[in-house]
């Protein structure tokens, strides 16, 4: 009896202990934030006016859009310019010039004439000597969507010339032992004009750069079209030194690319493809078909009869799908899908022939037999590199990578294989 | 050489064998569950501790789960001094290393933030008492302090520039949070 009282008090004794003192005693949470933010180095308009001309040639850092021209490639440095590469002999190619462009994220080029954004403003560039070239004229203000992240306003007397990263650390009581994540006001660069490159067709008159299926700058004879988040914008370039901006026409939301072919432009948002019929008047492209897919970053390109669809899901475009779309065009009317194939996060892409290049993200690069549409067959694939964005032309891929720009031989499609390649800074 | 190991290891067990039944060393199992009370919440925790009891001194390792906020997994090491009537009463004190239970590292794609859990210095001290049952087996109670510490990083995905949309791949920032959990551990269990 005696032993079980004993049990009964020391039990009794602890649990009131326990729950007397478990209310004195306190979590405790630190919570340490490591974020970068960026402040903007800021040039005045005339100084960077000053510095548009051909540069000594840079290191190629952060490499967007792409040009081919002749026996030049015009690579854009995101937000900073353009390189201008010899390519000449494909297996060297040399970095001869950088055009200091600030802002610049897209370009065009027809004959002699070089167009790019530079912020809100259209630049155009007499290139007869892409080491020397001069600028002929400044468009103002036709590219209004550009914007900054988390409440960023810029000085509009100035222009931003480059970004400074800064580290930081914050360390606060996080309270009561709950993480809640911190999210602080940095400075990004956020902009709504995002994607890369410039697509060529035949055109009369003056030979027009052939670029990539994620431009967003397309020439069509004497027409400048470029795309922003929402717009088709219109430029007429009859007189290539003096473009004209003509107006716009609302197209959807979150457009993306731009792709010309036979006097039609196809328009990539993350809603869909939509036809615009500009032959019988350039100047009011009329919309004459469309085609609706799962919402997602769409990269297209079309030949006669059938337009290649690349979505893929993450980043911006929001969505889950990662597929190769196969269209029927229907005389560019009624659209309808063919096939799809699933990929692994696919881009740019580009068709040469029966031959149809696709970067799969970091799948690398895959070349595939289109001469059965509906059922395409794998050729080659070079799995080493995380691709971006292709031209094929003239029996040479261009390829952007992350790591750097390069090129393979396709003129026997037994034996594509890499003939050179330019790395990129680890700036 | 693998034979004079050998005979070094016999040797010892023999002499410990001999030596612990003269001076009443004996292996023990304590087996507990517990309540963990703190700030936040009551918890539930289980421990099993194994290890020598030498005249007043009980030494051995223990590992157990730790359910108060975060599930951990301690290991430690435990040292316990018996006094009083009999040497019913006791104190003692815990010191290891708790181990995460929950982890989601590496992760970091749109729309889907990580976290990573690292585990910390856990520390248990306090007072019981050991009532015997049966032959060499006893039930016993304690109180004590508990803290266990442990950081979280949290990756969280900071959304859009163009290097994100060109490559694929948003930038992730990391937040670390820092916790010590200090609560009171209420134990029941038995001794064999």
């Amino acid at each position: 009896m005696k032993k079980n009282l004993t049990i009964v008090a020391v039990s009794f004794f602890v649990i009131v202990s326990a729950i007397f003192f478990s209310s004195c005693l306190k979590d405790t949470c630190k919570s340490s934030y490591t974020y970068s933010y960026y402040i903007p180095v800021y040039k005045t308009t005339a100084e960077v006016r000053a510095n548009i001309k051909s540069n000594s040639p840079q290191e190629v850092v952060n490499p967007g859009k792409i040009v081919l021209l002749g026996n030049y490639i015009f690579l854009n440095e995101i937000d900073k310019g353009i390189h201008v590469i010899d390519n000449t002999n494909p297996a060297s190619p040399r970095n001869v010039a950088f055009i200091s462009i600030p802002g610049n994220e897209d370009l065009a080029v027809k004959g002699n004439t070089l167009y790019a954004d530079l912020y809100t403003d259209l630049v155009t560039l007499d290139i007869t000597d892409p080491l020397n070239v001069s600028v002929k004229k400044y468009n103002e203000g036709v590219f209004p969507y550009r914007n900054y992240g988390n409440g960023f306003y810029a000085d509009s007397s100035k222009i931003i010339v480059d970004w400074i990263k800064k580290d930081t650390i914050i360390i606060q009581n996080c309270g009561g032992g709950y993480a809640f994540p911190y999210y602080p006001s940095a400075y990004m660069d956020f902009s709504t004009v995002q994607t890369n490159a410039s697509s060529g067709i035949s055109n009369s008159g003056s030979p027009v750069g052939k670029g990539g299926s994620m431009a967003r700058f397309a020439i069509v004879n004497n027409y400048l079209y470029t795309v922003d988040d929402n717009n088709l914008n219109i430029f007429n370039i009859s007189n290539s030194s003096e473009p004209a901006f003509l107006g716009n026409v609302s197209v959807d939301y979150h457009v993306e690319t731009i792709y010309p072919f036979e006097n039609k432009l196809f328009i990539g948002s993350n809603n869909g493809v939509f036809i615009y019929n500009i032959a019988s008047s350039p100047e009011n492209p009329v919309k004459s078909g469309e085609f609706t897919h799962a919402r997602s970053c769409d990269p297209v390109i079309a030949d006669g009869q059938y337009a290649f669809v690349t979505l893929h899901s993450g980043t911006t475009c929001l969505g889950y799908n990662n597929e190769l779309d196969v269209v029927k065009l229907n005389n560019f009317v009624d659209a309808s899908l063919v096939k799809i194939y699933n990929l692994t996060s696919p881009q740019g892409l580009s068709k040469d022939g029966t031959l149809l290049f696709i970067c799969d993200g970091t799948d690398g690069l895959k070349i595939f037999d289109a001469s059965d549409v509906s059922a395409l067959k794998l050729i080659k694939q070079f799995s080493n590199i995380e691709t971006y964005d292709v031209i094929a032309f003239n029996n040479i891929a261009l390829v952007v990578a992350k790591d750097g720009l390069y090129q393979y031989d396709y003129s026997n499609e037994n034996n594509i294989h890499l003939v050179s390649k330019i790395g990129l800074s680890n700036k | 050489m693998k034979t004079l190991i050998f005979i070094l290891i016999i040797s010892f067990l023999i002499n410990f064998s001999a030596y612990s039944q003269k001076n009443k060393i004996r292996f023990q199992s304590i087996n507990q569950f517990a309540m963990v009370g703190g700030e936040s919440q009551v918890n539930s925790a289980y421990q099993t501790i194994n290890g020598i009891r030498f005249s007043n001194w009980f030494s051995g390792i223990g590992i157990g789960v730790d359910n108060y906020r975060y599930r951990t997994l301690p290991l430690f090491f435990d040292g316990r001094w018996y006094f009083g009537y009999e040497k019913r009463g006791f104190i003692y004190g815990d010191i290891g290393y708790n181990f995460p239970m929950k982890d989601k590292p590496g992760k970091e794609i749109y729309y889907y933030d990580s976290y990573h859990f690292t585990g910390g210095v856990y520390t248990d001290f306090g007072i019981g008492y050991q009532v015997p049952l049966y032959k060499k087996s006893s039930m016993l109670f304690s109180l004590g302090y508990s803290s266990k510490k442990m950081t979280n990083r949290v990756g969280v995905n900071t959304g859009v520039n163009i290097i994100c949309y060109n490559y694929g791949g948003c930038p992730v920032s990391y937040e670390n949070y820092d916790f010590s959990f200090n609560t009171m551990i209420l134990k029941a269990g038995l001794v064999f």
